[in-house]
């Protein structure tokens, strides 16, 4: 079953868990939501010799809300992390244990070197930062590595809502992947805080569809694509097994 | 350097329009509407007129009801006997999207349609196609299953109707919430009679009310100038049916409709739409809204009582919004929902019995 999905609702920059956007893209009509936190390499903590970062959940108070909303039982609300990664950082075996708390690890690398050592690491998404003039150079053969390993890039589309230079950097990213991969391995996410920024998932199909994507595909990335991802990810987290079945209650 | 942008293509939807006269034989005004069942709204625009004037008090049914049930409910034998073949019952599911949840329908006809995602298909077992409309090519993300409740062979005991029983109380035992109407052939038996019968196998069920509401208009100052023979604008002296379509839903949506030269700038930053040429100068508008499950026998008593009417006004339109996540729109067709659902249409009655039927069709949808 497909549903529409925002993967990037990030916490507040003062920490706190983003209710009132969690409601809202509710209320737009979102069935999965997964709130990102955003950390450097610098910032996790090394606690007893191993790192640690705090994952901020949702209160106790905002489920108990959420549960009486009309369709709120049936939102899935998830955790993610997303390292931001430069050529001269890696992630270390050390590291690894702190991220695999989070349901999605996504990385955001800063130069196209960077990009190409995420090949190696096991992560969800691969988010592209539209605010970073030119960083980015993406060759055919690195795309194609991409789509062999099943990870997807992300773009944002809040960013952009702000910040007219950032769509063009948005815009020229989104032609560049739709010529090498057919917007095959592409999502779309707000990544922001404020509820203002938020679209619903039909506006998104149609910044896609300004993007260059078919509105076939386009609504295939909001609907189905992002949630291959969670899919994707909870595959990855069940570590050993690589059949997870879980008794469902008829 | 500028970044060459797509081409943008709009989503495909279809205007289609049809002119003859009511006593016409190969009309096709109430085919149309009795094919179009699952409708959600009734708008009346009755131009240069008032409410007072109108006379028309809603005669249709001004109830609907609202249950949670399952589909096994709707295969008994005795629910079919008693209710299907003895009246017109229309059924569909709500507050479910087509396009990424599961939808059931029951149409006059007695045909149950279901549109299904993968999983609930592969779950439930009955044979059915791969929708029409599925999203992606080449990966099948929605099914339909249809099954004529009324054939003689739909019996306790064959073949089919026994695999459909067991898979809808063994494998597919979801509940639905579904709002319905039935307008029962002896007119001695109260409508109410099916949500008293569900109410009896336990399920909920409750009587909901329609909202109607009317109201003068006085800010719509000018309407277009009709030829009802002629519905381009191949003829100077009337407007063209798609400047009539654009109208229709200025007024619908209380868009402020004046003339250019008496548009403010102010106006101008909200709207710049303007009345198509050549147009007359009213006195206002009377709209009548009807919002609920309206069944056919209540758009086709307005519309008789429309025809009644209509001859002290000029024309009058009778517009007709069907459900954007119903399985069928016209007929058996299915009906899909990429980034619109519409499927509406418009009657527009002119005081010599000649009409024009406007449908506005979505993208996924057939022409009727």
């Amino acid at each position: 079953m497909s549903a529409p999905c925002d993967l990037r609702a990030s916490v507040t920059s003062n920490k706190i868990f983003p209710e009132d956007y969690i409601l809202q893209a509710i209320k737009l009509g979102y069935k999965t939501i997964a709130v990102d936190q955003t950390i450097t390499l610098a910032q996790l903590e090394k606690v007893h010799g191993k790192f640690q970062f705090p994952v901020i959940q949702a209160p106790q108070s905002f489920l108990d809300k959420l549960s009486k909303l009309e369709g709120g039982s049936s939102v899935k609300i998830l955790s993610r992390v997303t390292v931001e990664y430069s050529a001269q950082t890696r992630f270390h075996k050390q590291i690894k244990p702190a991220l695999e708390k989070f349901d999605i690890i996504a990385a955001r690398p800063q130069d196209d070197k960077a990009l190409e050592r995420l090949l190696d690491e096991e992560i969800d998404i691969i988010s592209l930062d539209g605010g970073l003039k030119s960083a980015y150079f993406l060759k055919k053969e690195l795309i194609k590595k991409v789509m062999v390993k099943d990870l997807v890039f992300e773009l944002e589309y809040a960013p952009c809502v702000s910040d007219s230079s950032v769509m063009g950097n948005t815009i020229q990213l989104a032609q560049d992947l739709l010529t090498f991969c057919k917007g095959k391995n592409l999502i779309l996410s707000s990544g922001h805080s404020n509820p203002l920024y938020i679209r619903g998932p039909y506006d998104v199909i149609n910044l896609a569809v300004l993007f260059g994507l078919p509105t076939n595909l386009a609504k295939e990335t909001v609907f189905g694509g992002a949630l291959n991802v969670v899919k994707y990810a909870e595959g990855r987290k069940s570590l050993s097994v690589n059949i997870d079945i879980n008794q469902r209650k008829v | 350097m500028s970044i060459p942008l797509p081409a943008l293509c709009c989503p495909a939807s279809r205007l289609v329009i049809e002119q003859s006269h009511i006593n016409h034989p190969q009309s096709k005004l109430y085919k149309h509407i009795k094919d179009h069942p699952f409708n959600f709204m009734l708008e009346t625009f009755i131009p240069n007129c008032r409410n007072e004037e109108a006379n028309l008090n809603y005669i249709g049914s001004s109830k609907y009801f609202e249950a949670r049930i399952q589909i096994s409910s709707l295969i008994h034998k005795a629910f079919i006997e008693a209710f299907i073949k003895r009246g017109t019952l229309q059924l569909l599911s709500c507050h479910s999207k087509i396009d990424d949840e599961d939808v059931i329908s029951l149409s006059p006809s007695g045909h149950l349609v279901l549109h299904l995602t993968k999983q609930s298909y592969q779950q439930l077992g009955i044979d059915g196609k791969p929708s029409a409309y599925n999203v992606k090519k080449g990966s099948q993300s929605k099914y339909v299953v249809e099954i004529d409740l009324t054939k003689p062979f739909f019996q306790p005991g064959k073949k089919n109707y026994e695999n459909a029983r067991n898979c809808f109380a063994e494998r597919h035992t979801q509940y639905y919430n579904v709002m319905f109407t039935w307008t029962p052939m002896d007119e001695s038996i109260a409508p109410v009679s099916v949500c008293r019968y569900f109410q009896s196998i336990g399920y909920k069920c409750k009587e909901m009310d329609v909202e109607l509401s009317s109201q003068d208009m006085p800010s719509v100052v000018t309407c277009p100038v009709l030829n009802p023979h002629h519905i381009s604008d191949e003829t100077e002296g009337c407007a063209d049916y798609l400047d009539l379509w654009e109208w229709l839903g200025a007024v619908s949506c209380d868009v402020n409709v004046r003339e250019k030269d008496n548009m403010k700038d102010e106006d101008l930053y909200v709207s710049t739409y303007t009345c198509p040429q050549p147009h007359q100068h009213i006195q206002g508008v009377f709209r009548e809204t009807v919002t609920g499950l309206i069944s056919i026998t209540d758009i086709l008593s307005r519309l008789e009582h429309l025809r009644e009417h209509s001859p002290a006004h000029g024309w009058c339109v009778l517009t007709v919004h069907g459900f954007t996540d119903a399985p069928v729109s016209w007929g058996s067709k299915e009906h899909g929902f990429l980034m619109d659902g519409d499927n509406i249409y418009s009657v527009v009655l002119f005081s010599d019995g000649t009409y024009w039927l406007i449908s506005g069709l979505g993208s996924h949808d057939a022409c009727p």
